[in-house]
C-alpha cells in the first residue's frame, strides 16, 4: 500500500501500489473535475505533485497533449493518468476543484394548475371491535370500512402492513387511518395521523438531484432538497458513466448505491426541514434522463449506451420503495415515470407534462438544454421530440476556461464597441472561469460588435487591445490575470467559439428537422419554452443573436425553470396527470436525428452566426443594425 | 489573383456563395472540370494544414466539407457530359462502426478523401461487421476506414476486423480507424493498420498507402 496525501485538504488515503491518483482522490471522498471519467481525454483532473514525484508513472502521451511544458515543469499531472508506486503528496489546484460554493441550481419551475386528487388517499375510520357475533378477520373488518372508497374484491394489502395490522388496530382503539395507493393498503396508522399525507418528488439529473416534499392534502411543496449527483466522480457525462457501468455488475451497483444513498440523505433532510416523519411519506415519484433512470433501478445500461439505444423499460413502473432501499414509510411505493427513448427520458416527459404542451392548439417549441438537448415541436394534434447532440460546451466543458455555473464563474458578459469587457461573477469571488451563459454572451457580443465574422473568426485587422495570438491561436481576453483567482488571463479562443458553434448548430438543426417533419416553418412557432436550469440563466437575446433558437420576438421566449421536478410533483398530486404522463410517452413521436436525411445539411447550415439563411433572422438583423 | 486562386481562397475563407458562384462561372465558360476538381484537392490539403496549425476547427471542417461537396456535385455532371473520368487514386469503404451513430468526423473524411481523388463508398452509421465484409467483397476497396466517437465503438472495431479476417479478406485491405477516442492502444487491440484523431492526418496516411501500393 502507498499513502497519498491530498492538499489543501490534508486528507490521507491508502491505496494499492499502482493506483491512479484519481482513484485515491475518489477514495478520500474528495471531488475533482473529471469530465471524461478518467480516460485522459478531457484534461481537467489536473493536480500538482508536491512530493514523491520520482515514484510516479512517467508522463503519458495524453498528459503531454493536455499539459503545457511550463505546467509540466511546475509539477502538473493528470490525476487519471498518473499511478503512484510510493507515498506521494499532491495538491488539487483551484481550477480542478468541483465544490467551491454551491452549484447554482434551479429547484423549481413552472407548473400548470392541477386539481389536487392524488392516487394516495388517507382515510380515517372507526371500526367496530370484534365480538362473538362479529368474528370477521381484522383485514376484512378494515376493508369493509373502506367500501365507499374502493371496491372490496379489488383491495390488496401490503405484507408488512398486514403483519402490523392486529397491533395497530387494537393499540389505537379501532380508530385508524388507512392509506390507500390506488386499491392497495400501503399503511395503517392510529386515526389521529389522518391528516398527514406526503409524497416525495425526485429529479435525478446528470449533475444534480432535486427533491420536493409534497403535502398530498394541500398540494403544497413543503421542503426542497438539492445535492450534487455523487456519480460525478465517475464522469461528468452520461456516456462516461455508462462505460464504467458496462464493465461489471459491481460498477453498476456502485453507481446505483451512490444515487440511493444521496436520495436517502435528501429525503431525510426535506422531512427534517418540514418537521414531517419519514413514515408519513407514501409515494416517491422519480424522473430523470434514461441513463439515471436505469442507474437508479440498477438496470443494465449496455444496450442503452450504443445504437440503437434500447432502454430496458419504457413504461411507468411502480413497486415497493423498500425493495430499492429508499427510505419512506414501510409500504410506500416508488414510481418511475415513463421514458420515451434512450436519450429522451422521464425528465422530458415531466417537462412536457408540467408545461402542458400536449394540450396546446398553437405550435410550440420546448427545449431542455444539456449535453443532449431534448426538443419538442408541435401541438395537441401531433408532437415530435428529438435529442440533439449539443455536447457539453454550453455547460463549460471543451472550453479552455469553461466551468460550471458555480462560485467564481463569470456568468454574464457585455462588450462595448471599443472592445472593453464588463462581466458579472457568481458569488462573492474573483473569476476563475466562464460558464455557459457567459460563453453565449461573449460570442453574441463579439458578433454584435463585428469583432468576429459569421464563421466565428476574429477580424484581426481591428487592433483590439484584448485580441491576441497565442500558442493556442487567436483569443480574446475576458478578464486580465490580476482580476482573476487563477493568476492567468481568462480568455475565449477561436476554438472555444467553434465549440459553441457546434453546440448551437446541433440544437438549431434539431429544431429545424422537427419543424420540417411537421410541415412547419420558424414563422409558425407561437412560443419557445426553455426548460432546465441552464435555460434560466441565459440571455435570450444572446441566444437569438448566435442562433441557438429561432428568431422570434423576445416576448415569445418563455423560461420555465426546472419543469422536470414539477412534472413529478404533478403526478404525485393528480391521478389525471399520472395517466397523462403515460399518454405523453405513448403519443409523442420520437425522431432519431442520426437517421434523419436532413440533419447533417441543417447542421452545417446552422454553423454560421446566426444561420446560413439570414432571412430566418430578420428581427435580430434589424436589432443589430440599430 | 487568378480565378483559380480566388476559387481556392473562397473555399479557405469558407465563403460558400462565392465559391459556388466561381465554380458555376468556370463551368459555364467551358473550363475543364478536372482542373476544378484538382483545385478542390489543393483546397482540401490547405484546409488540413490550417486544421493542423490550429487555425481551423471541427466546425470549419464541416462547413468546408459542405462547400466542397456542393462544388463536386456541380462539377460531376459536367464531367460525365464530356465523357471524362477523373483518375482515381484508390477506393475507400468507410463507415461508423456498430453501436455508434456519430458521423461528423466520418463525413469530413469522406469529403476530404473524395477531394484527394479517392472513390469513397460510405456505408453510413451503426454499420455491423458483416456489412463491412459484404462491401469489401462487392467493391474490392484498397482501404477500409472505421470511425467511432464512443469508447464502446472500439470493441466494434475489433469485431469488424475479426470478421474481415474470418472472411479471408484481411490481406486484401489496409484498415484505418479514426475518432476522438482511438489511439495506438485501440489500433493494437482492434488489429487495424493505422489510427488517427483527425481527418486531415487520416487522409494523408491513406494517400501514403496508395503511393506505396503503386
Amino acid at each position: 500500500m502507498v499513502l497519498v496525501t491530498i492538499e489543501p485538504y490534508g486528507s490521507r488515503v491508502e491505496v494499492c501500489e499502482g493506483s491512479t491518483l484519481l482513484h485515491a482522490i475518489r477514495l478520500a471522498g474528495l471531488s475533482i473535475t473529471s469530465l471524461c471519467g478518467g480516460f485522459g481525454s478531457c484534461g481537467k483532473c489536473r493536480v500538482i505533485v508536491i512530493s514523491g514525484s520520482s515514484k510516479l508513472s512517467e508522463l503519458s502521451q495524453l498528459e503531454v497533449k493536455h499539459l503545457r511544458d511550463s505546467e509540466i515543469r511546475a509539477g502538473y499531472r493528470l490525476s487519471c493518468q498518473v499511478r503512484a508506486f510510493n507515498d506521494v503528496t499532491l495538491y488539487i489546484p483551484v481550477e480542478s476543484r468541483v465544490r467551491v460554493g454551491e452549484r447554482r441550481a434551479v429547484t423549481r419551475g413552472f407548473m400548470r394548475k392541477v386539481e389536487v386528487k392524488p392516487l394516495v388517499k388517507k382515510i380515517r375510520v372507526q371500526l367496530p371491535p370484534p365480538s362473538l357475533r362479529d368474528q370477521r378477520s381484522d383485514l376484512d373488518r378494515l376493508i369493509d370500512s373502506l367500501k365507499t372508497v374502493v371496491e372490496e374484491s379489488k383491495v390488496e394489502v401490503d405484507y408488512e402492513v398486514l403483519k402490523n395490522l392486529p397491533t395497530i388496530l387494537r393499540g389505537s382503539n379501532w380508530d385508524v387511518a388507512s392509506v390507500l395507493w390506488g386499491r392497495e393498503i400501503v399503511s395503517i396508522e392510529p386515526g389521529d395521523a389522518f391528516s398527514e399525507s406526503y409524497g416525495v418528488a425526485i429529479d435525478v439529473g446528470t449533475s444534480k438531484i432535486v427533491v420536493h416534499l409534497i403535502d398530498l392534502t394541500t398540494g403544497e411543496v413543503r421542503a426542497v432538497g438539492l445535492a450534487e449527483n455523487p456519480q460525478l466522480a465517475y464522469g461528468e457525462d452520461i456516456v462516461s458513466r455508462m462505460t464504467f457501468a458496462n464493465i461489471s455488475e459491481d460498477n453498476l451497483r456502485t453507481l446505483q448505491l451512490l444515487l440511493i444513498n444521496s436520495i436517502n440523505e435528501l429525503v431525510e433532510s426535506v422531512c427534517r426541514q418540514a418537521g414531517v416523519s419519514i413514515n408519513r411519506v407514501y409515494e416517491i415519484v422519480v424522473v430523470g434522463n434514461t441513463a439515471m433512470h436505469h442507474f437508479l433501478l440498477g438496470l443494465k445500461t449496455k444496450y442503452l449506451s450504443a445504437s440503437p439505444f434500447t432502454p430496458v423499460v419504457g413504461r411507468t413502473i411502480s413497486f415497493k420503495a423498500r425493495d430499492l432501499g429508499v427510505k419512506s414509510s414501510t409500504g410506500a411505493i416508488v414510481t418511475f415515470l415513463p421514458v420515451i427513448a434512450g436519450f429522451v427520458g422521464a425528465d422530458a416527459v415531466a417537462d412536457a407534462l408540467a408545461t402542458g404542451i400536449l394540450s396546446r392548439e398553437d405550435n410550440v417549441v420546448l427545449l431542455d438544454v444539456g449535453t443532449n438537448t431534448e426538443i419538442f415541436v408541435g401541438n395537441s394534434e401531433r408532437m415530435l421530440v428529438c435529442s440533439a447532440p449539443s455536447g457539453p460546451a454550453l455547460e463549460g466543458a471543451h472550453i479552455r476556461h469553461g466551468m460550471k455555473a458555480v462560485d467564481g464563474a463569470i456568468e454574464e458578459v457585455s462588450i462595448s464597441s471599443d472592445g472593453e469587457v464588463e462581466y458579472r461573477v457568481i458569488g462573492d469571488a474573483k473569476p476563475r472561469g466562464i460558464c455557459g451563459s457567459a460563453i453565449i454572451d461573449i460570442v453574441a457580443e463579439l458578433y454584435r460588435n463585428n469583432f468576429i465574422d459569421s464563421r466565428g473568426k476574429f477580424r484581426r485587422s481591428y487592433g483590439l487591445k484584448r485580441l491576441r495570438k497565442s500558442v493556442n491561436g487567436w483569443e480574446y481576453v475576458i478578464a486580465w490575470s490580476n482580476e482573476t483567482s487563477i493568476g492567468k488571463d481568462i480568455v475565449v479562443s477561436e476554438k472555444d467559439i467553434s465549440e459553441v458553434m457546434l453546440a448551437k448548430a446541433a440544437i438549431y438543426a434539431g429544431i429545424s428537422v422537427l419543424l420540417r417533419r411537421r410541415g412547419l416553418s420558424e414563422r409558425d412557432i407561437s412560443e419557445i419554452i426553455v426548460a432546465g436550469s441552464f435555460g434560466t440563466h441565459i440571455n435570450p437575446l444572446s441566444a437569438r443573436i448566435i442562433g441557438i433558437i429561432p428568431d422570434v420576438p423576445g416576448d415569445k421566449v418563455k423560461f420555465v425553470g426546472n419543469t422536470a421536478i414539477m412534472g413529478a410533483d404533478m403526478v404525485l398530486l393528480s391521478i389525471d396527470a399520472r395517466s397523462e404522463a403515460e399518454k405523453v410517452a405513448r403519443t409523442i413521436e420520437y425522431v432519431e436525428l442520426s437517421a434523419d436525411p436532413y440533419f447533417s445539411e441543417e447542421f452545417s447550415s446552422a454553423l454560421l452566426i446566426p444561420h446560413k439563411d439570414v432571412e430566418k433572422f430578420t428581427l435580430v438583423k434589424a436589432l443589430l443594425n440599430q | 489573383m487568378s480565378i483559380s486562386e480566388a476559387f481556392i481562397n473562397s473555399i479557405l475563407e469558407l465563403d460558400e456563395r462565392r465559391a459556388i458562384e466561381l465554380a458555376r462561372v468556370r463551368i459555364s465558360e467551358g473550363e475543364d472540370p478536372l482542373k476544378i476538381l484538382e483545385e478542390l484537392k489543393t483546397a482540401a490539403e490547405k484546409i488540413g494544414e490550417k486544421y493542423e496549425r490550429g487555425e481551423f476547427f471541427i466546425a470549419d471542417l464541416v462547413m468546408a466539407g459542405e462547400i466542397m461537396k456542393e462544388i463536386s456535385e456541380l462539377v460531376r455532371p459536367r464531367l460525365r457530359e464530356l465523357g471524362k473520368t477523373r483518375e482515381l487514386i484508390g477506393r475507400l469503404v468507410i463507415g461508423t462502426v456498430e453501436g455508434d451513430i456519430h458521423d461528423i468526423g466520418k463525413n469530413i473524411v469522406v469529403t476530404m478523401a473524395e477531394a484527394a481523388g479517392f472513390e469513397v463508398i460510405d456505408l453510413g452509421v451503426d454499420v455491423p461487421p458483416w456489412k463491412f465484409v459484404e462491401a469489401i467483397k462487392q467493391y474490392k476497396p484498397d482501404i477500409v476506414g472505421m470511425s467511432c466517437l464512443i469508447t464502446i465503438g472500439i470493441e466494434s472495431m475489433k469485431k469488424t476486423v475479426d470478421a474481415i479476417k474470418e472472411a479471408g479478406l484481411r490481406d486484401k485491405v489496409r484498415i484505418i480507424i479514426g475518432g476522438g477516442r482511438v489511439d495506438e492502444y485501440a489500433k493494437e487491440y482492434s488489429g487495424a493498420d493505422a489510427w488517427t484523431n483527425d481527418a486531415a492526418t487520416g487522409v494523408k496516411k491513406m494517400m501514403e498507402w496508395m503511393r506505396e501500393k503503386r
